[in-house]
C-alpha cells in the first residue's frame, strides 16, 4: 500500500464495514456540495459584477447539474487516484486498495468512480456486498477490483487515549509499571 | 624600716641597694610609672571617689531631658548607612530568623484588604507574560489534543458498529461453522501484519 499506514496489531488492514464507509461517503458529500456551493457563490458574484444584473441558479438547472456530477467526478477520482482516500474517509480511517492490497492507482480510482453511481443506480443493491460479502466489496469495488481497508487502528488509539490519560491520573501504588497503557504504547503490545 | 628600705618622705618605701648590688636603679623609671609614685590606698580612694562621683552625676542628669535636646536627625545624617549593612553578614542574620513565626504573625486577610489588585493588574504586561507562557503552543497542542480524540471517538463508534454488523451477519450466514470464515483483510495487508 503506497500510502503506507502504520502496520500495528488490532484493524489495521481489515475489510472496512458498512457504517464507516457510509458514514465516510456522507461526510465526502457535505464537502463536495458546500465547496459546489461556495463555487457557484463565487461564480454568481463574478457574473452578475460583470454582466450588471444577479445571476440566479436553481437546483433543477441542467448546468448545474452536470457541473455538479462532473465536480462529484473529480473529486473522487482524484482523491482514490492521488492516495487512495477522500477527506471524508481520511476523517474515517478507511483507504481504496487493490484487492491485493497494493495502492489503488489512477486507474482502478477512474473506473471505480465512473462505475461508483452504478451502485446507486440499482435501488442500492450494489453495496450488498458490503455487509454480506466475504470481502466487503461493493459492486463499483467488485468491477473495479479494489477493496476498502482500515488505515486507523482502533486498539492503539485506545492505548495512545489511555496513556494520555496516565500523564494526570498516576498508577495505583503497588501495581507493576508495565501494566499502565503507556508502557503497553512503548512495548508496542 | 628594715635595712634593705628607706623612708620616702612620702612614705613609699623604695628598695635599697645593697652593698654588692649590680642592679641599678633608673632615676627616671619613677617619672615614667605615676601610678607607684602612689601608695595603693590613696589609688583606691580615687577610684572610689571618682565611681561616687560618677553615679552622682548620671544620677543626677535627666536622661529624657537630655535625649530630647539630641538632633536624631542630624545624627543619623552622619551615619553612613551603606557602610553599617555592608558590615553586616545578611546571611548570619537570616539565618536566626524564624520566617514561619513572622508568617504566621501576618494577618493576610488584612494585608489583602490593601492590596489594590486592579492597580497591580494594571501594571502587568499581559502580551509579555503571553510571549514567555508560550500559550498559543499550549493551546494548539491542547487544540491537536481534543481533536485528535473527537477523531478516534469518531472512528472508534464506526469501527463498534461495523463489528456488531459483521458479527451478526457471520452468525446469520453460519460463517466460521458451517462455512469457513470470511479474510480479514486483502492477503498483502494480512501477510504484512503477521510478519510484524
Amino acid at each position: 500500500m503506497s500510502a503506507g499506514p502504520r502496520a500495528e496489531s488490532g484493524f489495521w488492514g481489515h475489510y472496512a464495514g458498512f457504517v464507516s464507509r457510509f458514514v465516510a461517503y456522507a461526510v465526502d458529500l457535505a464537502v463536495i456540495t458546500v465547496l459546489f456551493g461556495l463555487a457557484l457563490a463565487a461564480v454568481s458574484f463574478a457574473a452578475s459584477l460583470i454582466s450588471g444584473h444577479s445571476v440566479n441558479w436553481s437546483r433543477s438547472d441542467v448546468l448545474v447539474a452536470i457541473l455538479y456530477g462532473c465536480w462529484w467526478l473529480l473529486y473522487f477520482a482524484y482523491s482514490w487516484a492521488a492516495n487512495g482516500k477522500t477527506f471524508g474517509m481520511a476523517l474515517l480511517g478507511v483507504q481504496v486498495v487493490s484487492g491485493e492490497g497494493d495502492a489503488a492507482g489512477p486507474r482502478r480510482a477512474i473506473v471505480r468512480t465512473l462505475v461508483f453511481p452504478l451502485s446507486f443506480a440499482l435501488c442500492g443493491l450494489g453495496f450488498v456486498g458490503i455487509l454480506v460479502g466475504r470481502e466487503r466489496r461493493a459492486l463499483h469495488d467488485v468491477i473495479a477490483g479494489t477493496c476498502v481497508v482500515y488505515t486507523w487502528d482502533a486498539r492503539a488509539a485506545r492505548l495512545r487515549f489511555l496513556a494520555r490519560e496516565d500523564v494526570t491520573v498516576p498508577a495505583e501504588a503497588g501495581a507493576p509499571a508495565h501494566e499502565t497503557a503507556a508502557d503497553a504504547v512503548k512495548q508496542g503490545q | 624600716m628594715g635595712e634593705c628600705g628607706t623612708h620616702h618622705p612620702r612614705g613609699r618605701i623604695w628598695p635599697r641597694t645593697r652593698p654588692g648590688d649590680d642592679r641599678r636603679v633608673d632615676p627616671v623609671d619613677r617619672v615614667r610609672k605615676p601610678r607607684r609614685r602612689f601608695p595603693e590606698p590613696v589609688e583606691l580612694m580615687a577610684q572610689s571617689a571618682a565611681r561616687h562621683a560618677a553615679d552622682l552625676a548620671v544620677g543626677a542628669v535627666d536622661m529624657n531631658a537630655l535625649i530630647d535636646q539630641i538632633d536624631l536627625n542630624r545624627v543619623l545624617d552622619q551615619i553612613d548607612v551603606n557602610r553599617v549593612l555592608d558590615r553586616v553578614d545578611v546571611n548570619r542574620v537570616l539565618d536566626r530568623v524564624d520566617v514561619n513565626r513572622i508568617v504566621a504573625r501576618v494577618d493576610v486577610e488584612a494585608l489583602m484588604s490593601r492590596v489594590d489588585v486592579n492597580a497591580v493588574a494594571d501594571r502587568i504586561d499581559i502580551a509579555a507574560l503571553l510571549d514567555k507562557t508560550e500559550l498559543s503552543a499550549i493551546l494548539t497542542r491542547s487544540s491537536t489534543t481534543i481533536f485528535s480524540e473527537a477523531i478516534d471517538l469518531v472512528r472508534s463508534q464506526a469501527v463498534g458498529l461495523d463489528s456488531f454488523i459483521a458479527r451478526w451477519v457471520n452468525r446469520l450466514l453460519g460463517r466460521g461453522t458451517k462455512r469457513p470464515p470470511a479474510p480479514i483483510g486483502p492477503p498483502r495487508l494480512v501477510s504484512l501484519r503477521a510478519e510484524q
